[in-house]
Order: C-alpha cells, then structure tokens, then sequence
C-alpha cells in the first residue's frame, strides 16, 4: 500500500517530474520503423511523457521528431507537408528539419532573418530492433545506443510490435513482473490433466509441462533477486517429483522487462507512458540464427491486425467499452478470463483498474514481492537523479545484450538463484529481499 | 434560487457527503430482478450513489452487491467467475461472498491465513416487490426492510421498470413534484375539446375529463401538507362547473414519490442516483385488488421499450439525438414533440444540465412543492449530522397506507381532507405560506 504522494510520484512522468526526468534519460523505443516507411511520407502523432510530438521521416531518410505545435501561433504540424527535408506548416509555411530548424518562412519580410531565430523541440532519434528509438533527455546527457539482445542481433532475426494500453504504465509494468496470476489470468483447464510428466527432470521443460505446473500450482516461491541493471524475479513451484520449476523474468530500469521463457526465448517488453493515463507497449521477440521469412512477418502482421478495431485500427479491438469482448461461457469452460489472447487477459484487468491504479486501497501478500521491489527501484532511481546521481546504464557501463529470461526444471536441492548464470554475472549475490 | 453552496450540498451523494448520508440510511431499489435470473449467471456492474459495485446472484440464490475493484491490486471483479458461493477474481483467483468475505486464495503461501484478513466492501440486498433492494448505510443502523404498498402486495399484482435517467437525481425529483407542467409538457391540443363533462362533479373523474381540465386550466393553487414521512402536493384547478378538480401528489424522504392518479393507483417512482451527473428512475405499478394479467404486463413492457436498439443499456431518446423530436407533432398533436409521456420530462430535466445551476432559477407560485422538498432534504440531512435520525428508519411511519388521488370535490369541500387514509400519518395545519 503507498500513500498518495508516493503513487503520484512513482506514476506522474510529464516534464519536469522525478520519473519523467528518469525516464527522459534513456533511450525509449515508441514506433515501428515500419510505421514511418516512406521518405517525405505522411507524419504520425506521437505523445510520449504527456508531450505532444509529430515524427517523419524527411527526404534523405532521417527521422524527426519534433514537437506538434507550430512554434508561430501553435497550429498542428501534423497536417504539414513534408518534403524538401522538412515539414512545412500549412498555416503560414514556416518550415521544420529534423533538428527542430526553421529552414523556409516564405510568408516573412524578403530579406528579414527571423527564422534563424526561431527553433522547434526536437528530439534524437536512431533505429534499431524494427523500431524507432527516441532520446527525450538534456542533449549533453545522451547515452550510448540501446544495447539489449534485440539490438545487437542482425535485424532479420527480430520483430517488434506495438500496442497500446489504456492506463498508466505502472500498472502495466506490475502485470510483468507478477508470477503469482499465472496459475489463474493465463489458465487454460485442460491444463490441469497432468501430461508430458517425462519433463518432470532438471533441464528444459516442454511448453505443457510447464503449463501444467503453473496452472496446477497456484502458490509460487517468489524471490527478488537485485542487478546492477535492475533485478530477477525467481518464482519457484513444486513439480510431482519434488523438483523445483523455475521461472525467471528481469526487469532493466526503468521499465524494459523479460518474460520468462526458456533460454531468455521470450518476449522482451516496455511499457513506455503516453500520458498519465496511457502507455504503449512495444514488444520485441528474438530468434538468433534463425531468420524470420517474409511469410512469417506476413502472418505475423495478419494476426496482429485482427487484435484492432476494423473501424478505426488505431484502437485495440477488445477494450473497457466492449467489455473486452468477453465470452462468459468460456470462462467455465475454456478459462477463467474468458478473454483470448493472453495479452487482452492482461489488458482487462489492468485497465479496469482505473486510469491510475488507487495504490492506498491495494492489500499486497506475499506474490507480490517483485512489485514492491520495482516500486522501491524506481523511486530511489529517480530521487538519487534529483540529487544528481545518474541512473544505472547510462554510461554504457552495463552488458545489457546478456539479459535472459528463463524457463527451467531444476533438482530439489539446487538453488535458483544460480539459474541462468549469464545473467547471474551482473547480480549481486545475497541480497535477499525478505 | 440557492446558493451554488446549497445547490452542491443538496445535489452530491458520494461516500461522506451529507445528503449521500442521508440517502444511504434507508433500503434502496437499484436493479429489477429479472436483471440477475440466475443463480451462478454473470454478474452486473452497478454504480450507485457514486460507489463502482458488481451484483452477482451465487450458488445459493443470495444476492451480494461488493465493490467492483479486487481489494488486491484493484482488478476489476466484473469479469470474475460467479461459481461455488462466490465471485472469483480472474487476476490471482481471490474469491469473495456475498458477504465480502475471502473465501479463497489459491496462489497464497500454504498454510496463510491472510484470507481472512481480507474483505471487500459489501451490502446486505433483499428482494421484494420485483426489485433488488441495498443498504448502503451503517451496519448497525438497518432498517425494516421497505413497506411501501408494492412491497406489502403479492408480486403477482405489481409491475416494476428501470430507466436510466441523464441528470442529477434532484431535478428529476423535482419534476415528479411539479403539478403546473402538465398543461404544457404533458398537454394534448385533443384534450383541449370538452368531452366527458358529465364527470363535473363530486367524485373521480374519468382519465379524459381529468386530461380536459389539467389541459385547459394552465394555472393551478399549489399546497403542500407536510406528513411524518414528507410531504403531500395538494394541486387544486377549478372545473367549469365550479367545482374543484384536485391532484395529490405524495413524497417519502429521501426520494420516493406517489404520482396522482384516481384512487392512488398511479405508479410509484423512485430517483436513485447512480452518481452526481446520472440517476435511474425504478417505477411500480400496482394493482390492489388483483393479479395483472399476462396481456397487461406486455402492454406495459412495450410501453417501457424505449431503449436504443444499437445499445440496449441507453435510453434512445436522448440530449444527442434531440430525443427524436418531431417538429410537425408539435404544431399538430402536443407541445412537446416528444413521445412517451416519461421522455419529455426526460428531455425538460436532462437539458438542464449534468447537475442544474439553481443559482439561475427563477421561481413562482407553482414550484411551492419544489422549495419545500430542497427544505425537507436539507433538513433531514444537517438533522443526521447532528446525529438525529431521518425519519421512517425505526419502523414507526405506516408507508403501505401512502397513496396518490386525482379526484373531483364540490366548491366549498376542503380539499386538505382528500384521501383520508393518507391523511392518517399527515401533520395538520402547517401551512407552508
């Protein structure tokens, strides 16, 4: 349970807050490159940390991302034109680069040089990992490029999507990094009829194992593991033989996060605010020396597109105002959500939760622990930034390529916390949480 | 005209607020019972006096109405299972009764018993009268189950309906206990031809010679007699005989209201806010003598199917499709232009606004009723305050016996005795001015 200063705190990310600062120092993904394909094509409206933002991609190439509002008398640049490396507005034709420079005001004095004068906010952008990355920060703070296993991969071995959520990000950050709902939210009941039992050993487990264990086993040993990039979320069941089937997530300050999977094979995502009360997710998944072909990224665009509105494909399909499309007779017979697919599931009940989560009305217990941690990691990230102290990986000092999740069946007396060492290099040992 | 602090004081309902204290001593209907048929079926969301609740009907039949969001992390339990006694979070499997106890918490720590540390906000209901009934106040402050004439007749003999209503509950309110609009909002330019004037004499008035004079008698004197329960709106118009043509009105704090009708069988209508800017109207009508019959309680059903096809949880006549005025109906058939009876109060009290600014009101002789109901409620709800109790909650006010008139009296008759069986509970000679 937080007070309401401390939910104001750790949920607010406009200018000029603690987190929003935090966040404004790293590298944030907000579009799909194939969301801008075009040079001298359309601009899209971006807000990120409640601020109102247009991006294109301008005649060389290179992507802008400058503030919506005209600079002049504050129309939108949305509707501009973009060409000639620039985005005139239609309103009197001044005229933006990519660095946010008024290049062309042919509405002024011949001869006058006001447009020198005049400059738009402009941010720093690169791409990488199928997205477009921006840096939101003070200019002589920009950290190295995003460096995390999606970034170092060649391109053809990564796919980003993006979706939005309709609530602030904290909540939706908590859903990541919570084991505890597995065994209810993402429950399938024929899971429950015990099959695969061969996997019952150390070593990987197939897919039905593992969902037989996490939909059986509602209780998980939950332990917060802290790194030098953020921590490891380590959530222990029983098996029937008495070994122990262990999930790993990670969280990377602030808000990049593994879903467990084997061998770290999982989704990677962020949950990047829009504004207060909206954030987006952009989700990464990995394939290393496999190459995904044209055909999968085909279906993969097919599926995707089924999950929006087919009136107005900015919008999920299933949301608060449709109930979320909910099947109650599924819920008996299929699952407990009734909701398909698995993110949606999380979607429901992490938006129904309010447009800011009420943080002084929760009762938190013991699966739980992770979200505590993150709350706790958060904040003191962004009250060291207030005393001058930057946040961890900002100076590059981080391997974050080496970041894992992970998925395992291990004997009764190993000990989790040595799971998936490669990760475990940046841990600190322990430093228990409880 | 009030003050914006007397407007707000008398117009918000949340948890804490006086007049939502008010309002939450007493058993109030929010939903019709064929809303939840089931036992096990889906549960129902439900705002009511600002509060976000789910009503479920359980393994058992019982009724629970507990607050929507998951006293864990705030899911909604809307979409939770309603299975086994209890209505299941679909988040972590937390699982609550109808009496908000935690009845389960399958992903806790074996052997916890944190479970029991765990509730969630909950109201006792009782069903009576076709309706859900709740009470929202302090536990050890109950009262009675409701008495009101519907809820003491066998269910077979009354009708119940729910309407969602697009403003303040005060304004709707307020238009249940406003005799002079029926000579406009409520006019039929037919009704303006005499007819049926052999009823222009002592005794009830046929629903056509009543119209006649309502129609043509645009002004009526307006009493109103306070009573232990609230207050009855005494509406006298003068017949061409010269006889007294008169209405009763009927008002129960905090908010049931008797509309006129012969004989008191006119329907019964309650304002429940559902929060400041919304409220629903739950509407009786009863028959004292007998069952209806299967053809009237169809009749009645397809009178009342005034909602949006597209939507069947809206109204469809409402402020954004103009309530489908018909502009040559008006010239031609009634004032209004606006058809049933019940959508053009719904479009005089919804186009006042979210909550009516009543520091712009200005008022006359016929909104008597209307300053002595803002007194009442005022009263009633600074009198809880200063820890008095509203009345009616210990039992002691007959409520069965309140009922409507709409009844003709000779010229010298008094019309202060009218319908005498109300009369019964009704504090004589305290004349409002």
């Amino acid at each position: 349970m937080l007070s309401q200063q401390e939910n104001d705190f750790l949920t607010q990310t406009n200018r000029g807050t603690p987190m929003g600062e935090l966040f404004r120092r790293y590298w944030m993904p907000f579009l799909l490159m194939e969301e801008l394909p075009q040079n001298d094509g359309p601009p899209v409206r971006v807000r990120l940390l409640g601020e109102d933002l247009v991006a294109f991609r301008d005649t060389n190439g290179k992507v802008g991302l400058i503030a919506e509002r005209c600079p002049h008398r504050g129309a939108s640049l949305y509707y501009g034109l973009n060409r000639d490396c620039g985005l005139m507005c239609i309103y009197h034709g001044w005229k933006f680069d990519v660095e946010g420079n008024c290049i062309d005001m042919p509405s002024d004095i011949p001869g006058s040089r006001f447009k020198e004068k005049v400059h738009i906010t402009s941010y720093p952008t690169l791409e990488s990992a199928g997205a477009i990355w921006a840096y939101l920060g003070p200019p002589d703070r920009q950290p190295p490029p995003p460096s995390y296993w999606m970034n170092v991969l060649p391109e053809d071995e990564v796919v980003a999507n993006r979706t939005p959520i309709y609530c602030n990000y904290l909540q939706s950050m908590e859903g990541n990094l919570d084991s505890t709902h597995l065994g209810t939210l993402h429950h399938f009941y024929e899971n429950e009829t015990p099959e695969d039992q061969e996997y019952d050993k150390p070593g990987h487990p197939s897919r039905r194992f593992s969902n037989f264990i996490t939909g059986t086993e509602k209780y998980a040993r939950i332990d917060v593991q802290d790194t030098d990039y953020g921590y490891r979320l380590i959530a222990v069941r029983k098996t029937p033989k008495g070994n122990q089937h262990v999930r790993i997530n990670c969280l990377a300050l602030p808000v990049m996060s593994w879903i467990a999977s084997q061998r770290g094979l999982g989704g990677i995502l962020t949950q990047l605010p829009i504004d207060d009360h909206n954030c987006m997710r952009i989700g990464f998944r990995v394939r290393p020396g496999q190459p995904f072909t044209e055909e999968e990224r085909q279906a993969i665009r097919e599926e995707r597109r089924a999950l929006f509105d087919p009136v107005d494909p900015r919008l999920r399909l299933k949301r608060m105002d449709n109930e979320f499309l909910q099947d109650r007779q599924a819920q008996w017979s299929v699952h407990p959500p009734g909701i398909m697919p698995i993110a949606e599931q999380d979607y429901c009940v992490t938006e129904t939760m309010g447009a800011i989560m009420d943080r002084t009305k929760e009762h938190l217990y013991h699966g739980d622990a992770a979200i505590v941690r993150l709350r706790q990691m958060l904040a003191k990230a962004a009250r060291n930034l207030q005393e001058g102290i930057d946040p961890p990986g900002v100076n590059g000092e981080i391997p974050y390529h080496r970041i894992r999740s992970e998925d395992i069946v291990i004997g009764p007396d190993d000990d989790p916390w040595l799971v998936a060492a490669d990760a475990g290099e940046t841990a600190k040992r322990g430093e228990r949480l409880r | 005209m009030l003050s914006q602090q007397e407007n707000q004081y008398l117009t918000t309902t949340d948890p804490g607020t006086p007049m939502g204290e008010l309002f939450r001593r007493y058993w109030q209907p929010f939903l019709l019972k064929s809303e939840l048929p089931e036992n096990d079926g889906p549960p129902v969301r439900v705002r009511l006096l600002g509060e976000d609740l789910i009503a479920f009907r359980d393994t058992d039949g019982r009724v629970g109405l507990i607050a929507e969001s998951c006293p864990h992390r705030g899911a909604s339990l809307y979409f939770g299972i309603n299975q086994e006694c209890g209505i299941m979070c679909i988040y972590h499997g937390w699982k609550f009764d109808v009496d908000g106890n935690c009845v389960d918490m399958p992903s806790d720590l074996p052997g916890s018993r944190f479970k029991e540390k765990v509730h969630v906000t909950s109201y006792p209901t009782i069903e009576s009268a076709h309706v859900i009934w709740a009470y929202m106040g302090p536990a050890d402050k109950q009262p009675p189950p409701p008495s009101y004439i519907m809820n003491v007749l066998p269910e077979e003999n009354v009708v119940a309906q729910r309407t969602p209503i697009y403003c303040n509950y005060l304004q709707s309110m307020e238009g249940n206990l406003d005799s002079t609009h029926l000579g406009t909002l409520h006019m039929y330019y037919n009704n303006l031809i005499p007819a049926d004037l052999e009823y222009d004499k002592p005794g009830h008035p046929s629903p056509r010679f009543s119209s006649f004079i309502t129609g043509t008698e645009k002004y009526a004197r307006i009493d109103v007699q306070d009573t232990d329960y609230g207050y009855r709106l005494i509406a006298v118009r003068k017949t061409p005989n010269g006889n007294q043509h008169v209405r009763i009105n009927c008002l129960a704090l905090p908010i049931m209201s008797w509309i006129a009708a012969p004989r008191g069988l006119g329907s019964i209508f309650t304002q429940l806010p559902i929060d400041d800017h919304n409220c629903m109207r739950i509407g009786w009508q009863f028959r004292p003598d007998r069952p209806f019959s299967e053809q009237e309680r169809a009749g009645m059903a397809s009178q009342s199917m005034m909602m949006d096809p597209n939507n069947p949880t809206l109204r469809l006549k409402r402020l954004d499709n103009d309530y489908l005025q018909d502009r040559a109906a008006q010239k031609s058939k009634h004032p209004p232009g606006i058809w049933p009876g019940a959508e053009q109060d719904y479009c005089v009290t919804e186009t006042m606004g979210p909550i009516y600014d009543r520091t712009k009101e200005h008022l006359y002789h016929g909104d008597a009723a209307i300053v002595r109901l803002r007194q009442m409620l005022g009263r009633a709800a600074r009198d809880l305050q200063e820890g008095v109790d509203p009345p009616g909650v210990h039992g002691e006010i007959e409520y069965h016996k309140i009922r409507s008139e709409d009844i003709v009296i000779g010229p010298d008759d008094d019309p202060w005795l009218v319908a005498a069986g109300a009369g019964e509970t009704a504090t004589r000679g305290q004349r409002l001015r």
